[in-house]
């Protein structure tokens, strides 16, 4: 059976795409083209200053010796952690099979593949050398670097969301059944590993600890738990697929799970506040004070705990404000608040100085100013992750997994070894 | 004892014997045949060799480009070319001025301390022909202007009060440290009383650094000893 | 394989093999495996020795830095940025020379116009800052620490900085990816990225750097040429490993010590005269 291309076949093709990409754009409501337009030039900023960015190209950033890691390793942080949150959030439902939080299943896949791809886009943005580092991590592995453990489980991690992703859509339920509990742990382990890369700095007290890890983990489950609030809000809201189940099982989950973060992260950033402003470590009091009562402390009191923190609870506490739009407030504050968290860890660490840093004296606090090419790429970064997760409502089934929703003796008989099955 | 063929299933038995059909169709059968499938053979081995040898040398070269290597990144390192030439290189040429730098205060300072690296005119005749640059009053005010931190006891002057400062080779020979030429004064006034009447710490200007207070004679002794003597005639 | 070769023949030789010149491939592997580091043909007129005969396993280098010296004249920082063309951006030093003015009611500030590349004011800038009489003050010369135990070999995800026999931690330009880990982690801030468009003979923009202890020079005999410029010997070199050198009357006073010993990076640069806790 022989196929025949013709060059007039081939020039048929942009014809048939545009016609597919006009009729799909008409048949859109005002708002979603509105909504598409705009993410659409915020990407296009962000490209732009990505190719401005591209090497030779990263003396457009503003960081210094004294203050080496700027905004975009705070951006890759924050998308990071926030991908294994979402795996996190929702491990509940998609490996322990607890039905409240099934919903989950796909929308957190989905959004946790394009956080990745986010964070990877701008951590090669911020490396000189991104190829180098793809064969220097294998061809000359460096156990003792938290940084390249965290390549590597972010790397599995990536592997098994893709996966886990394809399997999904393909229903392969037994390959996305495994997927699923190994991207599970991976998104344990990914953000633990980022947390370590901060907290083996002895050279910055403010990061350099062993609470330093756990924070990250427990920050990674609220900001993915906050993330599934407003996406499943968005879903309630414009009638999605399944909108049914997102008001009444997604949205109450996403609240529960929300409720828990926000009360463990408060309880952790207190212990951590008190231990560290009364710790005898050089520099790591002065560091705490500068968020405390120094030139931090407004972002610090109104963004992270005021707006990020406390407000949320009120949010999920109060009876008036449980319905999804008092979700959707209390997760888009979080979510507000966690950026602040990580561009405030990011610059706290490396504002007091510890020492002239290649002859920059910095008193009394080391200077980093972003740079507009930084900013325009994790605006873009962030408009991209919202833009590919529009098209991917409009054009992907968003069903529910038929996988998860066979019946539970079907389930024993996949996990139980055949000794015990019986005694079940 | 079963063939082991007997156990393959009769489409593979089937197909492994087409392929003995097929090869019995190249066997050779004259001489010529043989050392034609001979050259072939050992040509093909050859290319065969050669090009596991190029695999196995570019894999190697590739490991060496991204891989660990610490030695050969040691010795890159270590073949870069100095610029600054250390001490000993210069005497067998300048023997004048380092043997007055040798006998000196100056005498632990490095010619390229002051002279700048020097590496090249060392090792090279066209760049050593070139004439020195004689280095600039700012090289002596580095070390010598009286600045915060210096340690007590080390040669500093106030370049505020000190005659001519900016042009220090007027007076001081760098080399050997010495003070060769005594400034002569062209003195605004005549009829003056004794020098230290004005020239006192506590006066209306400040005896230079390095001074001890002392009568007209020794005063004159350095300073009407110019050419022309004018400092000696105003009086 | 011949160490006189410029870094980046090994970028042609590369293409070359890609190219599949499998008598050019057995030639380099061949002298690569077979060849000893020794070429006494090569270079014999120079005056400067070759380093060629060198064993990094007979020697442990250190550095002593006498703050009590130390005129801040700036002399080395230049003599540094000559020698090893370090970028001539005032926040890319290997060296620099900084000012602790300590004031009577015991503020103390720190002052380093560019580096101390072009000596200090006469009239010290922080003066005015502490608003109070002077105390003391002194210069501390400063440059990596040349850690036995260094925080930035081993936080490098890709083995690219790396600690040699005699004691040097050195950074290869060709296997660095400049995600500054290395530089945050430092806790002497010795180390900077080198900006682009700086175009450095074997170098590369864009990784990290740091000081070498001139390991080009100190492979030949000669010292690092920092110390070799300093008009007033507060910088010294030498081999601990050589019984005879002068360093080891230095090392035995009472009044040495290393800078941060908290972080237990052992450093490999010894102080004398540092006072209270200089960073």
């Amino acid at each position: 059976m022989a196929v025949h291309v013709t060059t007039r076949d081939l020039a048929g093709i942009p014809h048939a795409v545009y016609g597919a990409v006009r009729a799909e754009v008409l048949s859109q409501p005002f708002a979603l083209k509105l909504w598409f337009a705009f993410l659409t030039a915020l990407c296009l900023l962000g490209a732009a200053g990505a190719l401005i960015a591209l090497p030779p190209g990263w003396e457009v950033f503003g960081t210094s010796p004294a203050f080496e890691w700027g905004v975009l390793i705070t951006g890759y942080v924050f998308f990071a952690v926030t991908t294994s949150g979402l795996c996190l959030a929702s491990s509940l439902g998609t490996v322990f099979n607890i039905e409240r939080f099934l919903p989950f299943e796909k929308r957190h896949a989905v959004l946790a593949l394009l956080s990745l791809v986010t964070a990877f886009g701008i951590i090669a943005l911020d490396l000189h050398f991104p190829v180098r580092m793809v064969f220097g991590a294998v061809l000359s592995p460096s156990p003792f670097s938290p940084m390249w453990w965290m390549g590597v489980f972010y790397g599995a991690y990536l592997l098994f969301l893709i996966v886990e992703v394809a399997s999904m859509f393909t229903n392969h339920y037994t390959i996305h059944r495994i997927s699923c509990v190994c991207s599970s742990v991976t998104a344990v382990f990914a953000p633990l590993t980022l947390g370590a890369v901060f907290a083996v700095l002895a050279a910055h007290p403010f990061w350099h600890g062993a609470l330093t890890p756990p924070y990250m983990i427990l920050s990674a489950f609220l900001s993915g738990t906050a993330l599934l609030g407003i996406v499943f809000w968005a879903v309630h809201r414009f009638r999605l697929t399944d909108f049914e189940r997102a008001a009444t099982v997604a949205l109450p989950a996403a609240r529960f799970l929300l409720g828990i973060a926000l009360v463990a992260t408060i309880g952790l950033l207190g212990v951590k506040l008190v231990t560290d402003l009364q710790s005898t470590t050089p520099y790591l009091a002065e560091t705490t004070a500068t968020l405390v009562s120094g030139p931090l402390a407004l972002p610090f009191w109104i963004g992270r705990v005021g707006l990020g923190l406390v407000i949320p609870i009120v949010l999920l506490a109060l009876p008036r404000t449980r319905t999804p739009d008092g979700i959707l407030a209390a997760s888009a504050l979080a979510f507000v608040g966690l950026i602040v968290d990580r561009a405030l860890f990011v610059h706290a660490g490396q504002m007091v100085p510890t020492t002239t840093a290649s002859g920059i004296v910095s008193d009394p606090f080391a200077e980093y100013v972003p740079t507009l090419v930084e900013l325009s790429i994790l605006v873009g970064a962030g408009a991209f992750v919202a833009l590919m997760y529009t098209l991917a409502e409009r054009f992907l089934d968003m069903r529910p997994h038929l996988g998860h929703q066979v019946p539970a003796e079907v389930e024993v008989t996949v996990f139980v070894p055949a000794a015990t099955e019986g005694v079940l | 004892m079963k063939r082991p063929s007997a156990s393959l299933p009769p489409r593979l038995r089937q197909t492994r014997g087409a392929v003995a059909t097929r090869l019995e169709r190249f066997r050779p059968r004259t001489p010529r045949g043989y050392a034609l499938a001979a050259a072939g053979s050992l040509a093909m081995i050859a290319v065969l060799a050669i090009g596991s040898f190029a695999a196995a040398f570019a894999a190697v070269t590739f490991y060496e480009e991204y891989g660990f290597r610490p030695e050969a990144d040691a010795r890159e390192w270590a073949a870069h070319e100095p610029a600054y030439a250390g001490q000993g290189s210069c005497r067998s040429c300048h023997a004048a001025e380092t043997g007055r730098q040798l006998t000196s205060q100056h005498r632990t300072i490095s010619c390229e301390s002051c002279h700048g690296p020097l590496a090249a005119h060392a090792s090279d005749r066209a760049i050593a022909q070139l004439p020195l640059e004689a280095p600039s009053a700012g090289m002596c005010a580095r070390c010598h202007a009286a600045t915060t931190g210096r340690p007590v006891g080390f040669p500093q002057v106030d370049l505020s009060t000190h005659y001519r400062s900016g042009e220090c080779r007027a007076c001081h020979d760098a080399h050997s440290t010495a003070v060769v030429r005594p400034p002569v004064v062209v003195h605004p006034q005549v009829k003056l009383p004794a020098c230290t009447v004005c020239h006192k710490p506590e006066g209306l200007k400040e005896l230079p650094t390095g001074h001890e207070e002392a009568d007209d004679a020794i005063c004159l002794g350095c300073h009407a000893a110019g050419a022309d003597g004018l400092h000696g005639a105003s009086r | 394989m011949n160490p006189t070769m410029p870094p980046c023949s090994r970028r042609t030789v590369l293409k070359a093999g890609l190219l599949a010149l499998p008598a050019l491939g057995a030639g380099r592997l061949l002298s690569a495996w077979l060849a000893s580091p020794v070429d006494p043909t090569a270079q014999a007129a120079e005056p400067l020795p070759e380093p060629l005969a060198y064993d990094p396993a007979t020697h442990d280098w250190v550095f002593v830095c006498d703050a009590t010296r130390c005129i801040g004249c700036g002399l080395c920082v230049e003599a540094c940025k000559q020698e090893n063309d370090v970028p001539l951006e005032p926040e890319c030093n290997r060296t620099w020379v900084e000012r602790h003015t300590i004031a009577e009611d015991g503020s103390v500030v720190v002052d380093s116009p560019h580096g101390g590349i072009d000596g200090f004011p006469p009239a010290t800038a922080a003066d005015g800052d502490v608003g109070e009489r002077v105390h003391e003050a002194y210069f501390v010369p400063r440059l990596c620490m040349q850690c036995d135990d260094p925080p930035c070999v081993s936080v490098c995800p890709v083995s690219a900085t790396y600690k040699t026999e005699d004691g040097v931690v050195l950074v290869d330009p060709a296997r660095c990816i400049g995600c500054g880990y290395c530089v945050v982690a430092c806790p002497y801030g010795a180390r900077y990225i080198v900006p682009a468009g700086d175009e450095l003979p074997g170098g590369y923009p864009g990784v990290a750097d740091k000081c070498t202890f001139c390991y080009h020079r100190t492979t030949r005999g000669l010292t690092p040429a920092c110390v070799g410029v300093c008009p007033v010997g507060a910088r010294e070199f030498g081999d601990r490993a050589d019984p005879g050198a002068a360093v080891h009357a230095l090392l035995e006073d009472p009044r040495v010590r290393v800078m941060r010993p908290e972080q237990g990076t052992e450093p490999r640069v010894y102080y004398l005269g540092l006072e209270g806790e200089v960073s």
